[in-house]
């Protein structure tokens, strides 16, 4: 039985408690044993992104300690951003001899939730069921960064009842990118949108991600004009039928 | 024109301007779709992208690493070749030198084929005080010097501009024909072959030289590299010292990947190589050659971790992905070089004080990292421009870095951490309405609502299931 | 200033070189890449499959193509000439036209570098120009024009229209074959041409609205004349 310590990452933690539940009611369906390391804190990604290296080591350090002590065969979180920051602690430590080989050790083991199972548990059918037409937003940090282009594919086709949509200009960022949607809400809110304006021509009844980053930013804009389209993150919907059974 | 574009505005208002411009934000998006297109197509078509990327990136390294030995092989190939060669430090020695070629051989006028690195150096400026007319001639240049109007895209100089404002322009200079795309390219035609053939002197740019040959190579679509380089009896070439490759093998790799990167075409409609003077019997190609080896805060990039920029062969697939730039533009940016090149370049050539903020200007998706066809870590780079301003400079906003401090102390100690979650939910309690917050953070709340952050957190879900 | 004159080069190459943490290196550095894609594309494609992809492109690229026999190049080169109205016809310098096209080049003008203003003036007034491809490339459909004396860069170039001849025999796979031969003469101290034109059909411009506009500085219209057993 994989051993699997929970990323919960903080916005799942704190603003869509849902995802990181699924998360682990997901994982446990696919007979895995969840653990939750209480200690941890943020990836660090917010510091990182806006140039503040030193503060970011700090975070990142504690992570690294945290996850240590959980002893787990794998970290595993529901965003591909978060996931890809912690992938990329290395880069911060590279000239550190102590923290350099403690980073690659703990980026090792971390996975991206979809990723995780397609590549590791190599599962594409989880068994869930959930019957909307809807359409899929592919994050930027996930698809270019982290590389994870077909997972969420894979297992969103194997729904049953679910009917996926294409989505023009998939490729196109949705504008979050951390500070810069307050730092330039100007543009941010052009690109938002430019991804509301694909979504409402889409037809698609529900909008998947895998990012509640993203979700929070179109959802917010989708909220705030009144569409009723309803905002989902991938855990949700595989989950969805499952928790039942 | 030098690298700046209005900046006498700020920066918040060049985006406002940009982004209230329907027609730039139409005809910017829908550039972007079809060169996006294009260049996955052709990319698609020469079979593993990816092992050429690589190796177009391992060249660029190289050469980068050897530059000394490779413009030292070029300049003493151009010399055998009879043309002279001119290292300038600074934009003032390369247009002092350009202006004395131009009073010697006592040229009125002056054509040109496009170079950013001219309009880097303000090189028409200084050859106007000199009393020369001088005629940029590729199509897209020609339009925005009759206007008087920066370049917004390095390859589409005139994107922003539509048939209706070139029609406008042309018919101000004499034009009287319609505004249909053709009819208007005739007239360009007509009026810049005269140009071309009472040109004395033709200044090109250069996409790469050839070190082993002493030849300049131009990658054009119109054929304005080789009039200029096949009338004027004088001919000067102007290159940022790094665009030197050592031999026509790599010149031919970065070639294709310049066509397929900057418009999707396997190869442009000419590329065309030209070393030193031309030979006895020949008519055309320069008599007296002159190649101008601009350095302009290049040398000061080198050896630092910004090197990688260096490695660019300016084909634009950056700005056609960047979604920043598709709705903002060209001029926002307030650099000849926009988009997510010109953010990293731009305060690396001219210093941060205008160019601060560009760094900041963009989400950080990695679009324009994917399309870099010689594998320039784009939005690392502007991360690294970030840390530089916040950990060097010292100059990001004092309640930033006391925001930054404070998540420092906080996600290094779980107890402030979840501390904290539990305090969000009563904080933000009289701006959510339903679950939502609707007001209250100008910058997210006048745009998007925000869920109202949750009394029970997973971790507290976590902690009862296990005690159930 | 003499032709030849480098200036300001030390104080240039040793500011790089200090930057890059190291004296100025002026022994060639040892090129040893790990990758090399260009050798595979259109690897071991036999002729027939390099000239349809060499088809294919032509026509993407705006070109016509007219195929024949060396036999029939004096009728194929006089009917290509009347489709395109040609009354004023500019032709390089090349034995080997007036050989193949005894009949229709009788009313040529020839390039003559020893009247390099007529020449020019005749470049200039032509409708059409007609060169001879030194090589082609299947893969884009390009022809290369090297500049030699007694050639011109210009017919290729000042006419309204451009004929080129290509003997199939010197169709290679793509630009790489081309390159190396290039770089081989740069190498063995032979200097490679002083001038290469890489012609990939008729001038064109995308700078009005991304619409394709033809002929803006150079030919409007090109054609290629391949000549199977050539």
């Amino acid at each position: 039985m994989p051993n699997v310590a929970l990323f919960v990452t903080c916005l799942s933690d704190t603003l869509f408690p849902s995802v990181g539940q699924a998360t682990v009611e997901l994982l446990e369906h696919l007979g895995c044993e969840v653990t939750f390391p209480f200690e941890q804190t943020c990836c660090g990604q917010p510091a990182y992104n806006s140039g503040y290296h030193e503060e970011t080591k700090k975070v990142a350090k504690h992570m690294i300690e945290t996850f240590e002590q959980a002893d787990a065969e794998y970290i595993v979180g529901p965003s591909g951003s978060c996931v890809m920051m912690m992938r990329d602690y290395p880069h911060l430590f590279q000239d550190d001899p102590v923290w350099g080989p403690r980073a690659e050790a703990h980026a090792a083991k971390t996975f991206e939730l979809t990723q995780f199972i397609v590549d590791v548990l190599e599962v594409t059918d989880v068994g869930a069921k959930f019957p909307a037409k809807a359409t899929y937003h592919a994050s930027c940090h996930m698809t270019r960064l982290l590389g994870i282009e077909a997972a969420p594919g894979k297992l969103l086709g194997n729904v049953d009842g679910l009917t996926m949509v294409p989505l023009a200009n998939v490729h196109n960022c949705c504008g979050f990118g951390g500070t810069f949607s307050v730092k330039m809400p100007d543009v941010s809110v052009q690109m938002v949108d430019e991804k509301v304006d694909s979504i409402l021509q889409s037809g698609a009844e529900v909008l998947i991600g895998a990012d509640a980053s993203c979700l929070m930013n179109i959802g917010g804009r989708l909220h705030k004009q009144g569409h009723p389209i309803k905002v989902m993150h991938i855990a949700e919907v595989l989950n969805e039928g499952v928790k039942q059974a | 024109m030098s690298m700046g574009i209005r900046l006498d505005e700020k920066f918040q208002d060049r985006r406002k301007d940009g982004i209230e411009d329907a027609f730039m934000r139409q005809a910017v998006s829908s550039a972007q779709n079809r060169l996006r297109d294009g260049r996955l197509n052709a990319a698609g078509e020469l079979g593993d992208w990816e092992s050429f990327r690589d190796h177009s990136e391992e060249i660029r390294q190289h050469v980068l690493e050897h530059l000394d030995y490779y413009l030292y092989q070029l300049s003493e190939n151009v010399s055998k070749r009879g043309g002279s060669v001119f290292f300038a430090e600074t934009p003032e020695e390369a247009n002092r030198y350009i202006r004395e070629v131009v009073r010697s051989k006592q040229a009125k006028h002056v054509v040109k084929s496009k170079s950013m690195v001219t309009e880097e150096i303000g090189l028409n400026e200084a050859l106007q005080e000199e009393g020369c007319t001088v005629v940029e001639s590729d199509l897209g240049e020609w339009i925005l010097q009759l206007d008087e109007d920066p370049p917004s895209h390095i390859v589409a100089p005139a994107l922003h501009k539509d048939r209706d404002a070139v029609h406008e322009t042309f018919t101000t200079h004499g034009y009287t024909g319609s505004n249909d795309p053709t009819e208007l390219g005739r007239y360009a035609r007509q009026e810049l072959r005269k140009d071309f053939l009472k040109a004395e002197v033709g200044i090109t740019g250069c996409n790469f030289a050839i070190a082993e040959s002493g030849a300049v190579g131009l990658v054009t679509n119109e054929g304005n590299g080789r009039m200029v380089t096949s009338l004027p009896d004088t001919v000067i070439s102007v290159m940022g010292m790094e665009r030197v490759v050592p031999s026509y093998e790599e010149f031919e790799v970065l070639v294709n990947m310049l066509c397929r990167s900057a418009v999707g075409q396997r190869l442009t409609s000419y590329i065309t190589t030209f070393a030193g003077t031309r030979a006895v019997g020949e008519v055309d190609g320069p008599e007296e050659f002159h190649l101008v080896i601009v350095d302009n805060k290049r040398s000061g990039i080198l050896g630092t971790q910004f090197q990688s920029v260096l490695q660019c062969i300016r084909c634009a697939a950056c700005i056609n992905v960047c979604p920043v730039y598709r709705h903002i533009g060209g001029h926002a940016y307030g650099s000849i070089y926009p988009g997510p090149i010109g953010a990293v370049l731009a305060p690396l050539l001219d210093g941060y004080e205008n160019y601060k903020e560009l760094p900041y200007a963009s989400s950080l998706c990695g679009a324009c990292t994917e399309a870099c066809p010689v594998k320039i870590p784009l939005h690392e780079l502007l991360i690294e421009h970030r840390r530089v301003i916040v950990e060097e400079k010292k100059q990001s906003p004092f309640v930033e870095r006391i925001a930054m401090k404070g998540f420092a102390v906080t996600a290094s100690s779980p107890f402030l951490f979840e501390a904290a979650e539990h305090v969000a939910p009563f904080a933000t309690s009289p701006f959510a309405t339903s679950g939502q917050i609707e007001k209250g953070l100008p910058a997210w709340t006048d745009s998007k609502d925000l869920p109202q952050p949750n009394k029970q957190t997973v971790r507290d879900w976590f902690k009862k299931r296990g005690n159930a | 200033m003499n032709p030849g004159t480098i200036t300001n080069r030390e104080d240039f190459l040793q500011r790089i070189a200090k930057q890059l943490g190291r004296e100025v290196k002026l022994t060639p550095p040892k090129r040893e890449y790990t990758h090399r894609p260009q050798d595979e594309v259109l690897k071991g494609a036999s002729e027939e499959e390099l000239l349809e992809t060499f088809r294919m492109v032509a026509t993407r690229i705006h070109t016509d193509l007219v195929e024949c026999e060396s036999a029939k190049l004096d009728d194929t080169l006089r009917l290509l000439i009347e489709r395109y109205h040609g009354a004023r016809i500019l032709a390089e310098n090349d034995e080997r036209i007036s050989a193949w096209a005894p009949a229709t080049s009788e009313t040529f003008d020839w390039w003559d570098s020893s009247q390099p203003e007529a020449s020019r003036e005749l470049a200039i007034r032509a409708d059409i120009g007609i060169t001879i491809a030194d090589a082609a490339f299947a893969e884009s459909a390009t022809i290369v024009q090297y500049a030699k004396p007694g050639r011109s860069r210009t017919i290729s170039l000042l006419p309204q229209d451009h004929i080129a001849i290509i003997p199939k025999s010197v169709l290679v796979p793509r630009m790489t074959q081309t390159a190396q031969q290039l770089a081989t003469l740069d190498r063995d101290g032979l200097h490679s041409p002083n001038g290469v034109n890489f012609i990939s059909g008729p001038s064109n411009s995308a700078d009005i609205e991304m619409n394709l506009i033809v002929g803006v500085h150079g030919p409007v219209r090109v054609a290629y004349v391949l000549v199977h057993d050539l």
